[in-house]
């Protein structure tokens, strides 16, 4: 199939009867100007639907129709001068295209029956939320006299009270009338819409289901990303500690305050940045977003301890005394015939233990060619509540289920400042296999092997969630009848 | 994601630090690039990698072998070939300190004539033994700390710390800052890379400690074969013969079955050991062949407990190595979107052509009145009103001006454009004011303003003329007025109303 003959459709209709917002929908296109003010497209423009490359099909967003009846009363004289038929009726239309003038007198109609004489097929748009007016049949009559194959779609703006009496009045002119609400309409209305156009001759089924099929790929793929983002995330912030070594003669307990805005901020940003990539992802890179203040759940995060050179920690140097005193008890065990019944084990394993323990102290203090071999240091987190993970995920998920509703004719901020108590809580599978895997995170840090493979689970499970949530929305969306 | 995981083969996969500098310069590359143009010419590899063989080497690893430019391949193999030049210099000179310290013992740290093999297996076996094992569990304390401690943690320690330091001073200029990139500290990915520094250090010392056993173990042989050593064992501490004996029987035990003449009998051990006070008489005593009866101990100690272990540890730490560097790949800020844009089918759907010019013609002013004082025109008269296209009944239209008698005619809609130029002609003959009522809420089209601009022209400008916006909202207000300006009748005027549910005219 070569480019001319792919399937093209053609958006018309009434002027800002949201066409555009079609248009910008259905070809994920932010750039696509959508304005409550009339007129605002002034020239047809061809948003081709390309999958690596290979054109699949083409929409074109049009200017309205102006002077829908001066065009219906050309084509009507022209028919009964040249005592034509039905069945040249679409050449009268070519003709009306091509007389001298028409392009200055009707040059939104010229615009628009353009593709239509070139073979587009019609994809006409209505206002559902505004009453059925007679002035919109002669715009009607003209697509009929086009003889292309055509589609109706009643989109309610504001309000869906004359939908019912708009199906009633494109029922007569139309074969399929849809009602998608350019503005909401979710993948799956967006993908029944694409299949619905694919039908309207049956050579464009199969280029339609090509691009209907790498439109779901790519959903898919935008999920497990969002997915991998949100775990990762989530991975970071259960780890997350900010640290200052303090002086000897500081006091660490006034670096409290700093450490902790230190922490919300860097939480901040990691969220931020979490849902930035997510944005990106779903293709909406300059949303403006209204993103609510994140809490942490606990203010006693703060904490005071010891940094050792060479990554040694406290508990390392307890360790190794336990062992070397067990060690030199358990010589003096064998030594005595095992009669001490494994005291002297038990008991260098305690001295040991301790010299490690308060050794630790003592060798923080010390200083090797001016070097101090450790010192103190002051930190604030991880977060250990339990119900961490869980509020930051139930951000990160009302954010991307927020997104993969978005439709790219929106241009309102988006909305995250939001009490989530009331949406959509986890299932107890999930919550018990989340709470596992942020447990693993937890325990063994999210860079540790065991970690990396908990940030996977974590991964798998969101992304089970996020398909879960689609699916919602889309039945929602399909109640609404839309 | 999607079938080009990053966990196995076909992929990014192990490596060497090597590797992942490049795919780290590769990716930033990429990323100075449109969004789009990245998309597409990772698509485009993508399609040609699949229908060309790739040859084992991963559908990654072929877009690292075509996505970056000429300058950047360039850069690569600068970087590839300084890092390998930097290996086989520390392997140099790993092996030459080797050689050098076995020439040392076996030449020159010679007392009596003797080479003390205690002193040479403590120095060539022993001590570098003790420093591979240090050197290990180091690097595997460093990697623990690092998993669970914090940023401040110092995990790498010093013996990391001072060998990247001294790699990077043995570097070129030209290549240090792309090397930095991994084995710097200071880079906004360190704790990325950090995984990768210790494990390249690790590697690297222990290849030199391999190379230093193998330096010791050829000049060992090298001494043995031309030269005539003479070797012995001395001590100031009271050691009988038979305790050294059973140590070294333990210490040969593994090649005792091999090779036994590498575990010396008790009789080389006794006849062997000398005192510098009786020297004279140990020589006269013992024969000379026995002297050099304990090389194949040594030559079997430096294999077993220098080249074995050594050879081990580097074999795990290249594992290592390139499992960190194949995980580092694959976390490396952009190996992500790669992976999505050459899983992801490229859908392009955007226009090609920008949008046009948006613009009023804007010719006069367009006074807005209340319907009230429009009505006040009449002085009880029957106003006139047209109706374009039944923008309402005629009671309604009543009730909404408030009044009890309408003239009420039609046009636009399904009439036809000579109905409406008939009814322009008609109305051109009568008296007083005229108003066009049309729905607010439905755009001003060229239709009802040409319309307006025949019955202008038929009325004559003395003639009020007024269009009543029936519904419709402050944008529809806005819209209509911006577009009867365009008609640029100075006598045309607009009036805004609706209808609230207690009749009460609400205009602007």
């Amino acid at each position: 199939m070569t480019d001319a003959e792919t399937p093209t459709l053609a958006v018309v209709g009434h002027p800002n009867k949201g066409k555009s917002s079609l248009v910008a929908t259905l070809a994920e296109d932010a750039s696509v100007g959508i304005s409550s003010t009339p007129g605002t497209t002034l020239r047809s423009r061809a948003y081709p639907m390309r999958v690596d490359g290979r054109l699949l099909y083409t929409l074109v967003d049009t200017p309205g129709f102006q002077r829908a009846r001066k065009v219906l009363g050309w084509l009507e004289e022209r028919a009964v001068a040249s005592e034509a038929t039905a069945a040249d009726r679409p050449r009268l239309v070519a003709e009306f295209l091509a007389a001298p003038g028409h392009a200055g007198r009707f040059p939104d109609e010229c615009e628009l029956l353009r593709p239509l004489v070139n073979g587009a097929g019609i994809l006409y748009v209505v206002d559902g939320g505004v009453p059925y007016g007679p002035e919109y049949e002669a715009e009607m009559e003209i697509l009929r006299w086009t003889g292309r194959p055509s589609l109706a779609v009643i989109n309610p703006i504001g309000s869906r009270e004359f939908v019912a009496e708009w199906e009633r009045a494109l029922g007569q002119f139309f074969s399929v009338v849809r009602v998608i609400d350019a503005l909401r309409a979710d993948f799956a209305t967006r993908r029944e819409l694409l299949l619905a156009f694919g039908e309207l001759e049956s050579s464009w089924r199969a280029p339609v289901y090509l691009a209907v099929t790498a439109l779901e790929t790519v959903r898919e793929s935008q999920r497990s990303a969002a997915a991998q983002q949100v775990a990762e995330f989530l991975a970071e912030a259960l780890s997350l500690v900010v640290e200052r070594r303090v002086d000897r003669e500081e006091d660490a307990g006034l670096l409290a305050p700093e450490l902790e805005r230190e922490y919300k901020d860097r939480l901040t940003r990691l969220e931020a940045n979490c849902r930035e990539a997510v944005q990106r992802l779903y293709g909406h890179r300059c949303l403006e977003a209204n993103a609510g203040q994140l809490e942490v759940l606990e203010s006693d995060l703060f904490s005071e301890g010891t940094w050792l050179r060479f990554g040694l920690r406290r508990r390392d140097l307890v360790t190794v005394g336990a062992v070397g005193g067990a060690t030199t008890g358990g010589v003096l065990d064998v030594a005595v015939g095992g009669a001490s019944f494994l005291l002297g084990a038990a008991a260098g394993a305690a001295i040991g233990g301790a010299l490690g323990w308060f050794g630790a102290g003592r060798l923080a203090q010390l200083r090797v060619i001016d070097r101090p071999m450790g010192g103190r240091l002051a930190s604030y987190g991880p977060s250990k509540n339990p119900n961490f993970p869980f509020v930051l995920l139930g951000r990160a998920r009302y954010h991307c289920s927020l997104l993969a509703a978005r439709t790219h004719a929106m241009r309102d901020v988006l909305e995250l400042d939001v009490e989530l108590e009331d949406r959509v809580s986890l299932g107890g599978a999930d919550r018990r296999l989340l709470a596992e895997a942020f447990g693993k995170i937890r325990k063994w840090g999210a860079d540790s092997g065991r970690g990396r493979e908990a940030t996977g689970d974590l991964m798998r499970i969101t992304r089970a969630i996020f398909v879960e949530d689609e699916g919602r929305q889309d039945k929602r969306g399909h109640r609404r009848g839309i | 994601m999607g079938s080009l995981g990053t966990d196995g083969g076909g992929t990014a996969g192990r490596g060497s630090s090597a590797d992942l500098i490049a795919w780290v310069l590769a990716l930033q590359e990429r990323d100075q690039l449109d969004a789009r143009d990245c998309a597409r010419l990772d698509r485009e590899i993508r399609a040609r990698l699949s229908e060309a063989e790739t040859g084992g080497r991963g559908v990654l690893q072929g877009w690292l072998a075509e996505a970056p430019s000429q300058a950047l391949r360039v850069r690569i193999v600068r970087v590839r070939t300084s890092l390998s030049l930097l290996k086989w210099l520390f392997l140099g000179a790993g092996a030459f300190v080797g050689w050098a310290a076995a020439a040392t013992l076996l030449q020159v740290e010679v007392h009596a004539g003797r080479v003390n093999v205690v002193l040479c297996v403590g120095l060539l076996v022993i001590v570098p033994l003790t420093m591979s094992v240090l050197g290990c569990a180091g690097a595997w304390w460093s990697v623990r700390s690092a998993s669970s401690a914090s940023g401040l943690a110092e995990g790498g320690g010093w013996r990391s710390y001072a060998m990247s330091r001294m790699a990077m001073s043995l570097l070129p200029t030209s290549v240090r800052e792309d090397v930095e990139i991994v084995l710097g500290r200071l880079t906004a990915h360190s704790k990325l890379y950090s995984r990768v520094q210790r494990a390249q250090i690790f590697v690297w010392s222990q290849s030199v400690g391999l190379a230093f056993t193998t330096g010791a173990l050829v000049a060992t042989l090298a001494f043995v074969v031309f030269t005539d050593l003479a070797f012995g064992w001395s001590t100031t501490l009271d050691v009988a013969a038979s305790n050294l004996h059973g140590l070294v029987r333990v210490f040969s035990a593994p090649w005792a079955l091999l090779w036994p003449d590498a575990s010396p009998p008790l009789d080389l051990i006794e006849t062997t050991r000398h005192f510098r006070v009786s020297r004279v008489e140990q020589i006269h005593v013992v024969d000379p062949i026995q002297y050099g009866g304990w090389w194949p101990f040594l030559v079997a100690s430096l294999a077993f407990y220098g080249l074995v272990p050594r050879s081990l540890f580097v074999a795990i730490g290249s594992r290592w190595l390139g499992r960190e560097v194949g995980e580092a790949i694959r976390r490396t800020p952009g190996m992500d979107s790669l992976l999505g844009r050459m899983t992801m089918p490229l859908i392009e759907s955007q226009a090609t052509a920008p949008e046009g010019e948006v613009g009023y013609a804007e010719r006069g002013l367009v006074a807005t009145i209340r319907v009230s004082d429009w009505l006040r025109e009449f002085g009880g008269e029957e106003p006139m009103v047209i109706r374009w296209a039944e923008a309402s009944e005629d009671e309604a239209l009543m009730a909404a001006l408030g009044v009890a008698r309408l003239l009420v005619r039609d046009a636009g809609g399904r009439r036809s454009l000579q109905e409406d130029a008939d009814l322009v002609a008609s109305v051109s003959s009568e008296e007083g004011g005229i108003a066009v009522c049309v729905r607010g809420y439905e755009p001003p089209v060229l239709d009802v303003l040409d319309f307006i601009s025949d019955l202008r022209r038929a009325i004559g400008e003395r003639r009020g003329l007024c269009v009543l916006l029936l519904a419709g909202t402050e944008s529809d207000y806005v819209a209509w007025r911006n577009k009867l300006m365009g008609l640029g009748d100075p006598g045309l005027r607009v009036a805004p109303f609706s209808v609230e549910a207690d009749g009460e005219e609400v205009s602007r």
